[in-house]
């Protein structure tokens, strides 16, 4: 490694100092940026001098240094180094005091102390203690490298010279011996727009460093800054670029597709040179210009660089072909041209010359201008895509990541204003109008009457409880004997009057408390009945209080018929399982109720009911109760166990219409049903009793309700009048 | 996919009770007694399973439970707990004991009948203020005549010659509609007991 390599920030290896790129991973070894100004260019910018040829003057204001004729020992292109670090050097002075840059100058007057330290390093030419002697050769030694360069076979990759991996200086070292002076406006805002520590730079200052780099002051704005952007705090190559990246471009390195993006490289940068403010304000030296214009004219001469000494051909740009050391220059600084910022302070130093490309390389070139060497147009740019931030800044060909615009949109928004058409406006106006037609008023709400319901409620009650209790205290209150007899109560009295004395009968009891009042009525001529007939008398229930409100009214009737033996009540008690009892019941009666109610045997010798095994053995089954599925259950369960006994059924007066199928299809003897049966009951049986002394009652209440449903049904017609939906009828 | 044994329990069952039904004096009649005894036990075992759930389930949580109120459901379980023990040491024909129903529930059961009157006359009263059409009108009528015909009050014209055979006429309206709401019932039952016969309807699985 000699001393004007330098180290490709990605890969860590040696690199020619002309180079742009690595030559291994095809890294910027001076990696810009195209938004700061200064990204622009790169570390030879400031070696250029040259800037873009401008159809505009050159800007009066700032002084163009006079070009020094170069020295017969040192090479033109070291020779226009040392010129221009000495006007960069008062160029810097006169910059530093101009009002644009005042602001970055304050903040950085301690890295002004190492840009002087930079500048206070011995040259070359001036520290003879200089143990690298490469970069006092002379011309001729420059270009016998260059033609012993030219002599060497081409290189593939596996005859690539190895790099030098010198990995003893650190990254810090090798940045800060890159001490090519830049211009000073890049230098300063750059430094400004970073962290680094003043003390740190002196460190890094304090690094040892060649006489040759130090000559080149120029390029260390934009090759220093490119490195600043890295952290030395973590791998670079994890930093900046991918590995898998560096095969396609060392494999063929003489491609000439490579070749030419690689030229096409420096056009990527988006602002075309004529703006570029360096351009405009750089002053062009007739000879530059000149030079330039008749730079593709110039043939490449392959003797030159044959003559340049061997040591100085970079071993790694191969690709690179031999030209005059003006050619070198230029061509160098067209391909970065484009790489310059507008805001890149301008190059005052015209000493250089232009460069001519040699005519194949010229051919090389995409948008090449006929007549001229400029910068071709960046049009295959446009097809790569080169990283500008992060960690791959400087990187090109990389994989363009998908955008996050393709996921990420402005949020729809909507309106907060109603939106209608015109069919809807006119609709709302048609409802708008119907509705100012109406003058409707909730009468319920707005115009509610003092409610006296609880007056009405009342008035009907003390009517209700008048009509009954009146007449069972007065006592003469005539009532309407029945005279039109019901078929089913004759057919009942009948049944009854027909038994045979001693056979008993089954009375099941499954009727609630709620209805005792009007069952008990109802059933009492049938058991005064019953036991004037001194018939025996088995009872039980489905329902649990059945048993005892029967056993009540039996104690009733026995007291009116104190004729009756007690003993031919047989109380069987609570029949559980309701209709699977029912069913057990018909099938065998002794065992479906073994024992009474007390728990003594109920089909013994002594019982009343010894000489029945079986249903049909009653001489009669009553069914009391009010619901008339009870008697459903009876029917369907007992009726085919019944035989020729009859079945005779009280009923409350209200499921009277439910029991009545089953008398007509004859699957009831007969039923009783209220306390008008009940009372045409006893005006048969021929001895009025309880039931008529009731009627009186169950008839005044029964004609008081007919009239308040009469009242209130005349003053519905008279007050209210019906809406339209109640003149349909439903 | 639940078990199919118990479908097929139940279609066993069903055919035995029902083949018993129709030959009562068969070798199957033998088998479906004892069935349907085990069935009457289990219903009185259902009933104590309902009254404990009743006390246990129901009113003993709201006890537990500070939000809600104590008072009624303190009562109940009072009442059981008091009905339940004089039930064990009187036993069901102690005389103190049958007042628990006749004293008690009887009289209360009664009233709540007697309010039912009241509020159906009230009620009554304004027919056809909610129903003013042509059917509140028809019932409107209808519920005057009945009352008047289970009234007595046409004994006094038992003199004229049709007119028992009219009152008669009139009470077979009721006894039609009556019929056409049993026949529905008859097939709705008949139709509920070939389902749970044939296992499409469970009510075995809860």
């Amino acid at each position: 490694m000699t001393m004007s390599d330098i180290r490709c920030p990605i890969c860590n290896r040696s690199n020619n100092e002309n180079a742009d790129r690595c030559w291994y991973c095809q890294a910027e070894l001076h990696p810009t940026s195209s938004t700061g100004p200064q990204s622009g260019g790169d570390w030879l910018d400031g070696l250029r001098g040259e800037p873009e040829p401008s159809s505009e003057p050159a800007a009066s204001d700032t002084p163009t240094p006079a070009p020094e004729p170069p020295q017969d020992e040192v090479p033109d292109w070291l020779a226009r180094i040392r010129q221009r670090a000495r006007s960069e050097k008062g160029f810097t002075e006169e910059t530093s005091e101009s009002t644009e840059q005042a602001d970055s100058l304050d903040s950085l007057d301690s890295f002004k102390e190492f840009q002087k330290s930079l500048e206070n390093q011995p040259t070359p030419d001036q520290d003879s203690s200089n143990p690298e002697p490469a970069k006092d050769i002379s011309d001729e030694d420059w270009l016998t490298q260059l033609q012993s360069w030219q002599d060497q076979p081409t290189p593939s990759e596996p005859d690539l010279p190895e790099p030098v991996q010198d990995q003893s200086v650190p990254f810090k070292e090798v940045a800060a011996s890159q001490e090519a002076t830049p211009t000073e406006d890049d230098w300063l805002q750059k430094l400004s727009s970073e962290t680094v520590e003043p003390e740190q730079a002196r460190e890094n200052d304090s690094q040892p460093v060649t006489p040759e780099i130090s000559t080149e002051k120029e390029t260390e704005d934009n090759w220093l800054s490119s490195f600043k952007k890295l952290s030395t705090d973590t791998d670079i190559s994890e930093q900046v670029m991918p590995a898998q990246s560096e095969p396609d471009r060392t494999s063929k390195p003489f491609n000439t597709g490579k070749l030419r993006e690689w030229l096409e490289e420096p056009e990527k940068t988006d602002l075309p040179t004529s703006q570029a403010p360096t351009e405009e304000s750089a002053p062009l030296p007739e000879k530059t210009s000149s030079s330039l214009e008749n730079a593709s004219s110039v043939p490449f001469d392959k003797k030159k660089p044959s003559e340049k000494p061997a040591q100085e051909i970079p071993q790694e740009n191969n690709f690179a072909n031999p030209f005059d050391e003006k050619t070198d220059i230029d061509w160098i600084k067209d391909s970065s041209k484009t790489n310059e910022a507008p805001q890149e302070e301008p190059i005052k130093n015209d000493s250089l010359e232009p460069a001519a490309l040699p005519a194949w390389l010229q051919s090389m070139l995409p948008n090449k201008k006929s007549g001229s060497n400029q910068t071709p147009a960046s049009a295959s740019s446009t097809s790569k895509y080169s990283e500008e931030n992060g960690p791959l800044a400087g990187i090109e060909g990389i994989l363009q990541g998908e955008e996050l615009t393709q996921y990420y949109s402005k949020p729809q928004s909507y309106s907060g204003s109603l939106k209608i058409t015109d069919s809807q406006m006119e609709r709302s106006k048609i409802l708008k109008a119907i509705a100012d037609k109406e003058q409707w008023v909730d009468e319920g709400i707005q115009h509610k009457p003092r409610s006296f319901r609880w007056v009405l409620r009342l008035v009907v009650a003390v009517l209700l409880l008048g009509a009954v209790i009146i007449p069972m205290l007065l006592q003469n209150i005539p009532a309407i004997p029945p005279s039109l007899y019901p078929q089913s109560v004759i057919n009942t009295f009948d049944t009854v009057n027909g038994l045979e004395a001693g056979k008993p009968v089954l009375i099941a009891a499954d009727f609630d408390s709620s209805l005792y009042g009007e069952m008990n009525w109802s059933m009492q001529p049938l058991l005064s009945h019953l036991m004037s007939r001194n018939v025996p008398i088995a009872f039980l229930s489905t329902n649990s209080v059945g048993t005892t409100l029967m056993e009540k009214t039996l104690t009733q009737v026995v007291i009116d018929n104190p004729a009756y033996p007690t003993d031919q009540l047989v109380n069987l008690g609570y029949l559980p399982g309701g209709s699977i009892g029912m069913q057990n019941l018909a099938r065998s009666p002794r065992e479906a109720m073994p024992s009474t109610a007390s728990f003594s045997p109920a089909w013994g010798d002594a019982s009343p009911l010894n000489s029945v095994t079986k249903l049909s053995d009653f001489g009669a089954v009553i069914i009391v109760t009010e619901n008339p599925d009870t008697v459903r259950y009876w029917i369907e369960q007992a009726t085919n166990s019944l035989g020729n006994t009859p079945l005779l059924v009280v009923i409350s007066a209200q499921a009277a219409p439910l029991v009545a199928p089953y008398y007509d299809s004859g699957q009831i003897t007969g039923y009783l049903s209220g306390l008008y049966s009940a009372a045409s009951y006893e005006t048969l049986l021929g001895s009025p009793q309880t039931a008529n002394q009731t009627l009186a009652s169950y008839q005044a209440a029964l004609i008081v309700v007919i009239l308040i449903i009469l009242v209130g049904g005349i003053v519905s017609l008279i007050m209210v009048r019906p809406t339209a939906n109640q003149k349909k009828g439903m | 996919m639940r078990s199919p044994l118990i479908p097929i329990i139940s279609f066993i069952v069903c055919t035995i009770i029902l083949i018993g039904y129709f030959f009562p004096g068969t070798a199957i009649a033998a088998i479906r007694t004892p069935m349907l005894d085990w069935a009457v036990t289990l219903s009185g075992i259902a009933g104590l399973v309902a009254i404990a759930n009743l006390i246990f389930g129901v009113h003993w949580k709201r006890l537990r439970d500070p939000e809600k109120d104590h008072l009624f459901s303190g009562l109940v379980i009072f009442s059981f707990l008091l009905t339940l023990t004089a039930g064990i040491f009187l036993g069901p024909n102690s005389e103190t004991f049958k007042k628990v129903v006749t004293a008690i529930q009887t009289p209360i059961e009664s009233s709540l009948m007697a309010v039912l009157a009241i509020t159906l006359a009230y009620s009554s009263l304004r027919l056809l203020q909610r129903q003013h059409n042509w059917m509140g009108g028809f019932f409107f009528v209808s519920v005057i005549v009945f009352l008047l015909i289970n009234s007595g009050i046409f004994s006094l014209f038992a003199n004229i010659p049709a007119l028992q055979d009219l009152i008669a006429g009139i009470n077979k309206i009721p006894v039609a509609g009556a019929r056409g709401i049993l026949i529905g019932v008859a097939l709705g039952s008949l139709l509920t007991g070939i389902r749970i016969w044939i296992g499409s309807d469970r009510p075995y699985n809860g």
